[in-house]
């Protein structure tokens, strides 16, 4: 029996029969998160920060410069299965609402909500980056996308969007812009799968007959139903689902278009001085959602292998495959502004700087422009009206009328429904 | 290996004593012409039947105990459970169906000869020091979904499955064990007999008791235990292999490769019970068949006579040509007696037919005995 054992690398595990030992691989030097990471120059001690411009961690008083160890892994990054033990954990979500931190810097004690994975000392300003954990297992954010944006370029984001649309009041038009933009990793989620459909439904073909009636052969046109069926195959590749509830979803749905070639394995230093928010929405639900735009999207493919438009009693059936998830923390700079006592939320992409927000609607201004749309119609209409004893005129300038009107009432409800959206709050 | 020093091989020609492994005092024989050797509970000296080849070629060991070799003690016995009835409906099966069946082949003259035989396996016991390595497999389980949709009712509905994977896991030890038991081949032939009597269900297997072997043949090993060894490795690498999944509680394993160090090895015997009978064929050779003793499954030439087909035909044959005689004799009266000319044809006739129908029993017997050596 060799005496070098067990070989370098393999650790023993317990065994269940006396005369037998047992070893294992030894798990991969996996860094130890700790609990709370401080981030304190070695240099001089200040507080460090993550800065996107220089893409790593900074002191802003030595320049002291830290780059992230590891490379970007994109689309590469691990994908885990659905296993009953990961579903069950998500859905206990984080147990205790609030959690007291002491400061290692100062001292003081603070409380800040549970889901918050990064905070800053609101007494000396130092930062720190927490890891609950019961978070530490499968349910930690295992990759994130870095910011790329810086939050000055924000401000110019944002005061072109408030510009650029008639609707805005010129009041808010005329303000300094929107500024205090706060970086933060959002929780999302992203998915793949496989959708396998069969389908089955009456499609209608449009037929001409002849039949013969009253002595005369005559032709008429009849839309006869025949039963087709069909298989489609959809696949899913990182399909992004929001991860909170905290933000509207009509704004995250407006900017979720990340490029996920950028993921990068997480690191706290990379949260070093933004916010971060663990998920609120569990892997269950959110992979519901994702779920349900799948199948309504494979529903479509299926759809259109129907020979013709017209379908009914379409029916399918539809299996789940080669399933997969991640947890990942996406940039986002969130900000608010106050108009006439009401609040509203601007989001901006931090990859890309794609924005999306509230704005109020000038009211005033838009039911001038959709009076002005229907007037000339209904102007005409009346013209029309009162000529018509005159001569056939009338009836022609009526007509006129009456299509303009139509025109400015489509034209009235697009206008309505954009202002509708635009403060919807 | 050292098990040549068994107390019987010290003894002279003598019968094992009680005080034996045996616990009763057996007598060797021999058969010259197949050369088998049992062991056997009685007081006779006469030549007695082979219960494997049923020549009269079975003569007393005289010869010293220490040349016959592998007199291992038994350790287990498989019972002979095989209920009566169906032993007689085995034999019953057997003897039935077959055209011109020789005289001597019939279920009562089988039954009538049957020999319980025992047959034997060795049974080794072994320490076992080992390095191993397998990967191991272990179960979870995943959710996965199945939705339908139907546009004329609810919509869609959505239907939770779980699916059980597996997950790969190298893992690698020592071991240190003894394990009990391990059978492997004690005679030549076993893999041909193996094939002529079916598998046992050696979970039926109990501690070996003197009262089974009475009436009983017990056929002794031929094979040394340094040849069967081989046959027992895997075994106790089988064994090891169930025993290391166990202790790393693995749901699954595969690839178990390990480098094992036997020592203080003791080897015993199983013995197997099959029932022998035989008939006599038309050379008066005896034709033996095999029946498991525990499930009934029976292996025996079933063979027809040419002999008695011949004396059918032959009868056949001469009642042919005595109607063709006859047929003949009639024909040449009807030249004097025409109507004489009538019965003529009908014995020609007649004559064909048998001639005919005469090759029919040698044909039927022939077919029989190829569709059964096939
Ligand atoms: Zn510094
Ligand atoms: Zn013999």
């Amino acid at each position: 029996m060799d005496t070098a054992f067990p070989p370098p690398g393999f650790v023993p595990v317990p065994s269940a029969i006396e005369g037998i030992e047992v070893f294992q691989p030894a798990p991969p030097d996996e860094e130890q998160l700790e609990e709370t990471v401080d981030f304190k120059c070695p240099q001089c001690g200040a507080t460090t920060a993550y800065s996107v411009a220089s893409g790593g961690l900074t002191c802003a008083h030595c320049g002291y410069f830290e780059a992230p160890n590891k490379p970007l892994v994109g689309q590469n990054a691990q994908e885990l299965e659905f296993t009953v033990q990961s579903l069950e954990r998500s859905a206990q979500g984080w147990g205790e609402v609030r959690l007291d931190l002491a400061c290692q810097n100062c001292g003081a004690q603070t409380s800040i909500p549970v889901d918050n994975i990064s905070d800053t000392c609101p007494f000396c300003g130092s930062n720190r980056v927490v890891h609950h954990q019961a978070a530490q297992d499968i349910l930690r954010p295992w990759c994130l996308i870095p910011f790329k944006i810086e939050a000055e370029q924000c401000n110019r984001i944002a005061a072109a969007w408030l510009t650029n649309s008639w609707m805005v009041p010129a009041s808010l038009k005329n303000r300094a812009g929107i500024h205090s933009f706060y970086g933060i990793y959002l929780p999302f989620w992203t998915f793949d799968a496989l959708t396998k459909a069969d389908w089955k439904a009456e499609v209608g073909h449009i037929v001409t007959e002849r039949y013969f009636e009253n002595g005369e052969w005559k032709t008429r046109v009849v839309t006869e139903w025949r039963w087709e069926s069909g298989h489609a195959e959809e696949t899913f590749d990182d399909l992004i689902i929001r991860g909170t509830d905290r933000i509207g979803s009509r704004l995250l749905t407006e900017i979720s278009n990340f490029n996920l070639t950028e993921l990068a394995p997480y690191e706290p230093k990379y949260l070093a001085g933004l916010g971060a928010k663990a998920y609120d929405i569990p892997l269950e639900k959110s992979w519901e959602m994702a779920r349900g735009e799948m199948r309504e999207r494979t529903r479509q493919a299926c759809v259109q292998q129907a020979s013709t438009s017209q379908v009914r009693n379409f029916s399918m059936k539809l299996d789940f495959d080669d399933e997969q998830w991640r947890y990942i923390l996406l940039p986002v700079y969130l900000t608010s502004y106050i108009h006439q006592d009401q609040k509203y939320q601007v989001v901006v992409n931090g990859q890309n700087g794609i924005i999306s927000g509230q704005q109020p609607a000038d009211w005033n201004k838009i039911w001038l422009v959709i009076g002005l749309l229907l007037t000339p119609g209904l102007l005409l209409g009346l013209i029309g009206l009162i000529t018509i004893p005159v001569a056939g005129a009338g009836i022609g300038i009526g007509a006129f009328g009456f299509v303009l009107l139509v025109l400015g009432l489509v034209l009235s409800a697009v206008i309505y429904q954009k202002a509708q959206a635009l403060d919807d709050l | 290996m050292t098990d040549q020093e068994q107390p019987e091989s010290e003894q002279p020609n003598l019968p094992l004593e009680k005080n034996s492994n045996w616990a009763s005092p057996m007598q060797a024989w021999v058969c010259e012409r197949c050369d088998w050797r049992y062991l056997k509970l009685t007081q006779e000296t006469d030549k007695l039947r082979c219960p494997h080849c049923f020549n009269d070629s079975l003569s007393l060991y005289e010869g010293p105990w220490g040349e016959l070799v592998y007199l291992h003690p038994p350790e287990l016995v498989v019972h002979p459970s095989l209920p009566q009835a169906r032993l007689d409906e085995t034999i019953r099966q057997f003897s039935k169906g077959i055209p011109f069946a020789p005289m001597d082949l019939s279920a009562p003259q089988i039954r009538k000869r049957l020999r319980l035989v025992f047959l034997p396996v060795w049974l080794v016991d072994s320490r076992v020091q080992a390095s191993w390595k397998m990967e191991a497999g272990f179960y979870y389980q995943v959710v996965s979904h199945q939705d339908s949709y139907d546009q004329s009712r609810s919509g869609w509905v959505s239907r939770e499955r779980q699916e059980t994977r597996t997950r790969w896991e190298l893992r690698l030890g020592r071991l240190d064990r003894e394990y009990l038991n391990v059978s492997t081949p004690a005679l030549e032939e076993h893999r041909s007999i193996q094939k002529q009597v079916g598998n046992f269900d050696l979970s039926q297997a109990a501690a070996y008791q003197p009262e089974v072997t009475y009436q009983a043949f017990i056929r002794l090993p031929d094979r040394a235990p340094e040849d069967a060894w081989s046959g027992a490795e895997p075994g106790f690498q089988f064994r090891a292999a169930e025993e290391c999944q166990q202790a790393s509680q693995a749901d699954q394993i595969r690839q178990f490769v390990w480098q094992p160090q036997f020592t203080d090895q003791n080897w015993t015997l199983l013995l197997l019970p099959v029932y022998t009978s035989y008939y006599f064929d038309d050379q008066l050779t005896p034709q033996p068949l095999i029946i498991n003793g525990q499930t009934g499954f029976l292996t025996g030439k079933r063979r027809a006579s040419e002999q008695r087909a011949q004396k059918t035909t032959m009868i056949l044959f001469a009642l042919a040509i005595m109607a063709f005689l006859i047929g003949i004799t009639l024909a040449a009266a009807s030249v004097a007696f025409p109507p004489a000319l009538a019965p003529s044809v009908v014995f020609t006739i007649l004559a064909f037919i048998l001639g005919l129908g005469a090759v029919v029993p040698l044909a039927r017997v022939w077919w029989f005995n190829r569709s059964q050596s096939q």
